[in-house]
């Protein structure tokens, strides 16, 4: 598989917090790769560091096979920033212009995909200055600024986080867009955005990655092997037993039942009856579970 | 410096649509108007503040005018450059613009004296329109107004300013708020001030003599191998200014 952005131990220190501590990514060319964590996971550090915008305090970058933090990539990558802000005093078309040039891109090639981005974008004809656009609008430009060279890869700093349901819909559709030509590294904490156009994530917390699959990985490695149980009597001595068996990958208590992981199903069923009347216990419901990606998420996080 | 052109292009436009193309120099402008009016009104405008008592004044001459004129733009201009100018850098990286352009292929070098180089342009056009300004008024209400004793003066006038821009450049990359690159400029100029005190060389030649050779060379006074000394050690200067600045900002986290 050819990766377009690799790491190898990366690290960011500030003072006495380790906001990325060893992070081995490895994002395939042509993917869509969610880069999923809460807040303060250190997600805006990593892409910083793959950018040049910071410096990492230890470890190594590769993006499209250059070593970073490199001028050299720069021509060939976007990035649209979580909050994009610009010469308030430009147009939208102006400023794509202006970001055109900076790529040498000759004028009648930069004509047409000016049209072609504002199109896309919903910018067409906006003859506003910057100033007087809405978030939602800023975004879309910052979207059209980040894809006016074409690049081979496309950062996105949680692109979505602060825009309304119709602007997050324009954006993914656009990612959607994009993706047909493009690898999209994008950071959210938004995960039904992530399922919807990601094919791979890499999940974040505490500045580690815990886990870097596919979606379909995930989901295979947790929905058909998760089951809900609901329990009559305390659960506490059972959950006790229940970690210490071979078969249980892990055991998480929720309001009104339990929510077991195995990795082993047979053992679950046949095993859990057994249990149950060993600690007097009763079994309301027994139920496999369909996990979604939320659920997978937060068990990541919190385990 | 990759991309200079088209950030220098970019800064120029700006000027434009924020109108500081029109406020400097305008600035500048009103300075070289009113110069020579007020000196040329200033022992009658005393004597009728004061009629009880007899101020005996000196008969106003050019030299008197150009001196008004340079004195202003010591201070007045001075001040007008370090407001409009300490956001330059220090704005743009708050704002996170400087995030957004410096991912694309611009070298950091580049972005500094793109905004060093525009700026530079705006205050020499505007030193020399206020000087038409001010030699054309000081020639028609004084007699024996000598051109190049004031051209010269304003050149090193524009000199001063480089190192100056050069200052506002460095604290402006080096922070975050325009207010602390406006606070840092100041302490600057203060240690330029007190340079002079230190060695016999530095009260000849650093920046802040300029000033002094400003005045001596408007009067015609200046010794001309001290003025081209002065204005060799700015040129080093602002190089230094300028290096720090693009050595400190490529290091900057953005």
């Amino acid at each position: 598989m050819e990766y377009v952005i690799k790491t190898n131990n990366l690290c960011r220190q500030f003072s006495s917090v380790k906001a990325v501590n060893n992070l081995n990514l490895n994002v395939p060319k042509g993917s869509v790769y969610g880069f999923l964590g809460p807040n303060g996971a250190g997600k805006t550090t990593t892409i910083k560091m793959l950018l040049g915008l910071t410096k990492p305090s230890a470890g190594t970058i590769q993006v499209l096979d250059q070593s970073a933090p490199s001028e050299n990539y720069l021509h060939r990558i976007g990035f649209l920033p979580d909050v994009p802000n610009f010469y308030s005093w430009m147009r939208g078309d102006e400023f794509l212009t202006f970001v055109g040039q900076l790529f040498d891109i000759p004028k009648a090639e930069l004509n047409r995909r000016k049209a072609e981005l504002l199109e896309i974008t919903g910018l067409k004809g906006v003859k506003t200055k910057i100033g007087g656009y809405s978030r939602g609008m800023k975004q879309r430009l910052g979207l059209a600024q980040a894809l006016i060279n074409e690049p081979e890869v496309v950062f996105m700093d949680e692109p979505t986080s602060a825009l309304d349901p119709i602007g997050r819909k324009e954006i993914l559709e656009t990612i959607s867009i994009i993706s047909q030509r493009s690898t999209v590294f994008f950071s959210t904490h938004i995960l039904t955005d992530v399922e919807r156009v990601c094919n791979r994530v890499g999940i974040l917390n505490h500045g580690e990655l815990i886990r870097e699959d596919t979606i379909a990985g995930l989901h295979q490695d947790y929905a058909n092997n998760a089951f809900r149980l609901g329990i009559i009597g305390d659960p506490a001595p059972f959950i006790q037993e229940l970690k210490t068996k071979a078969w249980v990958q892990d055991v998480h208590e929720e309001k009104d039942s339990l929510l077991l992981t195995a990795f082993d199903i047979k053992a679950v069923q046949h095993e859990i009856p057994s249990l149950l009347t060993k600690h007097e216990l009763g079994l309301s419901k027994l139920e496999q579970v369909e996990m979604t990606l939320e659920d997978i998420f937060v068990r990541l996080v919190k385990s | 410096m990759k991309n200079f052109g088209t950030m220098f292009a970019k800064e120029i436009k700006e000027y434009l649509r924020t109108y500081k193309i029109f406020v400097v120099p305008g600035l500048f402008l009103l300075f070289g108007l009113t110069s020579p009016i007020i000196t040329k009104l200033l022992p009658s405008l005393l004597g009728s503040l004061a009629e009880e008592i007899n101020i005996i004044l000196p008969e106003m001459t050019w030299i008197d005018s150009y001196g008004q004129f340079f004195k202003n733009l010591n201070q007045m201009g001075i001040l007008a450059i370090i407001l409009t100018t300490m956001g330059t850098i220090a704005e743009e990286r708050n704002r996170s613009i400087a995030q957004l352009v410096l991912t694309k292929p611009v070298s950091r070098t580049s972005y500094v004296l793109s905004k060093y180089v525009a700026n530079l342009l705006l205050i020499t056009l505007s030193s020399i329109l206020a000087f038409f300004a001010a030699w054309f008024y000081t020639d028609v209400l004084f007699t024996g107004t000598i051109f190049l004793n004031g051209l010269g003066a304003t050149g090193v006038y524009i000199v001063y300013l480089a190192v100056i821009l050069a200052l506002i450049i460095l604290a402006s990359a080096m922070t975050k708020s325009a207010i602390a690159a406006g606070g840092l400029t100041v302490l600057g100029l203060v240690i330029f001030n007190l340079l002079p005190l230190f060695s016999k060389a530095l009260s000849k030649y650093s920046p802040a003599v300029l000033t002094d050779y400003i005045y001596q060379v408007a009067g015609g006074t200046a010794v001309s191998s001290e003025v081209c000394g002065a204005i060799a050690f700015a040129a080093g200067t602002i190089i230094i200014l300028l290096a720090t600045a693009s050595l400190l900002f490529s290091r900057k986290e953005l």
